[in-house]
């Protein structure tokens, strides 16, 4: 995302909006590296929410306009939440998966915690 | 004691079991970058030992087992499921949603409100003629046009019935290719090494998923057994246990290979859109246009049947229906005439005072608290929000299902150290992620709040 240089807040939104479609981009083919890559602007965007929030309770400005963006921020984030909620579910799963695989079960029953193994390289 | 033969034959046995092993371990390394190829791993069997009746014990080579782990393929297969039915309800729905347009010029809310206003333009003038012809004429419209809604519905619920029966047809032939593949794993333990036949009943796994939610459990020789909605056997080692479809009174019935009713159970796929919109959704459109019709009908003549007409008898009916039940496919003009039309009242015969209330019908709260244009457009905006919403569900499940696919490939035939930190990895970045988006969301909500506040 290229953040907006100004300050309008329904600009500031549509920042938002491109944040979660890069958000979105990256959950439906995700890597650690991408979602963690997404992580700035999501943080950028938290910001200047916070600014439009605030300019709102001072000023209503064309709410309308604004009402309309955010409804939309809304609608992508409820998309995004869902692909989160269900990428992340499949790791929990295949964590204990593998945790069974690697340890076996507690005497409780439960797969046992996963646990990364560190390596050492040398090189030389 | 056991002869030397027996432990001679053990031996031997080991020694083959070896061998397999490493042929698939050489196997593995030759595919290692093959696109698709799942890992295979040798499994073991203890072969019994009883000295005493010459059984030497040692192990056997047992099926081939595949790291293509089911719990991969299980999350793609709910996807498709979901995605199934999305695209089936979206689908259907949306040949409704036309019926039901609010905006239209020739609909049932355009032809509400250009009946309710001849009744009054006949109180500006209640004996004329053209006037009372124009109340008759208005009333056929609506009445042809509530009609065409009703056929409009039952039309899209007969295709439903009739694609009903084509899915359950793929569903019987994708069991009966499942039991063929099962009956080769069944026969011979090597069977299960092979990518050709593993490639054609995942696809045929998933392809079952997309038609109906199934859950699928591998047995110890290899053969995946297939159950309807999780209870359901549809396959069962190389045996099919066809499904069968019936409508009795207008009802869709899923049933099992014993005549049994497992409608319930499907919940999922195209099959379970199916059911639910033949059973449930288009009978729920088609009687609330039922409640309209018959509250609609019943008012008008009831106001009617309190006035007189212009020869001094009570008013006669407008409408008329067969039954509550199909009110909307039935309701039509009966044979009044110009003159039968009730625009007086009995105490003041030639005057406008029934008009005015047959024209005040037109905004009170005649049915469920609503006026007839209310509550018509009250099911427009449900079938609206219900077609919006499959849509919605649609893409969001495409967007799922994708996600799924990129899942399973990412984690397919890496080794286990490696995929542990890559799931620590997977499980951090999500959390951070996933918090993010919840600040993102309360704050939206805020947002949300506060243009509200300023608006009131």
């Amino acid at each position: 995302m290229t953040p907006s240089s100004h300050s309008d807040p329904v600009a500031y939104i549509n920042d938002a909006r491109a944040s979660i479609a890069d958000l979105h981009a990256a959950l439906i083919a995700p890597s650690p590296d991408r979602l963690l890559g997404c992580l700035p602007a999501l943080t950028e965007a938290a910001v200047r929410l916070g600014i439009v929030e605030n300019r709102l309770r001072a000023d209503s400005g064309d709410s309308g306009e604004i009402a309309c963006a955010v409804k939309a921020l809304k609608s992508d984030l409820r998309g995004v939440a869902k692909l989160i909620e269900h990428g992340a579910g499949f790791y929990r799963g295949w964590a204990r998966f593998l945790g069974a695989a690697a340890a076996g079960y507690t005497p409780s029953g439960e797969a046992a915690p996963l646990v990364a193994r560190g390596s050492v390289v040398l090189e030389g | 004691m056991g002869s030397i033969s027996s432990a001679l034959s053990s031996a031997a046995s080991a020694l083959t079991v070896f061998g397999k092993t490493f042929d698939t371990i050489e196997n593995n390394i030759t595919n290692a970058n093959t696109p698709g190829y799942a890992e295979q791993e040798q499994s073991l069997q203890a072969e019994a030992f009883d000295p005493a009746t010459g059984l030497a014990g040692g192990v056997a080579a047992g099926p081939l087992i595949s790291t293509r782990e089911e719990y991969l393929e299980q999350g793609v297969r709910d996807q498709q499921q979901s995605l199934g039915y999305s695209t089936q309800l979206a689908g259907d729905l949306g040949q409704v949603q036309p019926l039901f347009d609010l905006t239209s010029t020739t609909g049932v809310a355009n032809s509400l409100n250009s009946f309710f206003n001849t009744f009054s333009q006949l109180t500006v003038n209640p004996n004329d003629e053209v006037s009372r012809q124009a109340v008759i004429t208005a009333a056929d419209t609506l009445a042809q046009n509530i009609n065409q809604s009703a056929s409009g519905i039952q039309q899209v619920s007969a295709n439903a019935t009739s694609e009903t029966g084509t899915v359950v047809t793929q569903i019987n032939q994708l069991a009966s290719q499942i039991a063929s593949i099962n009956q080769q794993y069944q026969g011979n333990s090597q069977s299960t090494a092979d990518e050709s036949l593993d490639t054609d009943v995942h696809n045929a796994l998933e392809t079952l998923s997309g038609l109906a939610n199934i859950s699928v459990i591998r047995s110890s020789n290899g053969a995946y057994n297939v159950y309807l909605g999780g209870q359901t056997p549809l396959v069962l080692g190389d045996t099919v246990s066809a499904i069968s479809t019936s409508n009795v009174s207008s009802r869709t019935a899923i049933l099992d290979s014993n005549g049994n009713d497992v409608t319930s159970q499907i919940t999922g796929g195209q099959l379970g859109a199916l059911v639910q919109e033949t059973n449930t959704t288009l009978p729920g459109y088609v009687n609330t246009l039922n409640t309209l019709a018959k509250s609609l009908a019943d008012t008008v003549n009831s106001t009617l049947a309190n006035g007189v007409d212009e020869n001094g008898n009570a008013g006669a009916a407008l409408f008329s229906y067969d039954q509550a039940s199909n009110a909307a496919s039935t309701i039509a003009v009966t044979g009044i005439t110009t003159d039968q039309i009730a625009a007086a009242s009995a105490t003041a015969p030639g005057g406008n005072d029934n008009a005015v209330a047959l024209t005040g019908l037109g905004t009170s709260p005649e049915v469920g608290g609503y006026s007839f244009t209310q509550f018509y457009g009250n099911l427009g905006a449900q079938v609206g929000s219900d077609v919006s919403s499959a849509q919605q569900d649609q893409t969001q499940d495409q967007d799922q299902l994708t996600q799924a696919q990129a899942q399973r490939s990412s984690v397919s035939g890496v080794d286990i150290n490696t995929e542990a930190a890559q799931v620590l990895q997977f499980e951090q970045a999500y959390t951070a992620v996933g918090k993010l988006v919840s600040v993102l969301q309360d704050l939206t909500t805020t947002i949300i709040d506060a243009v509200q506040a300023t608006t009131t």
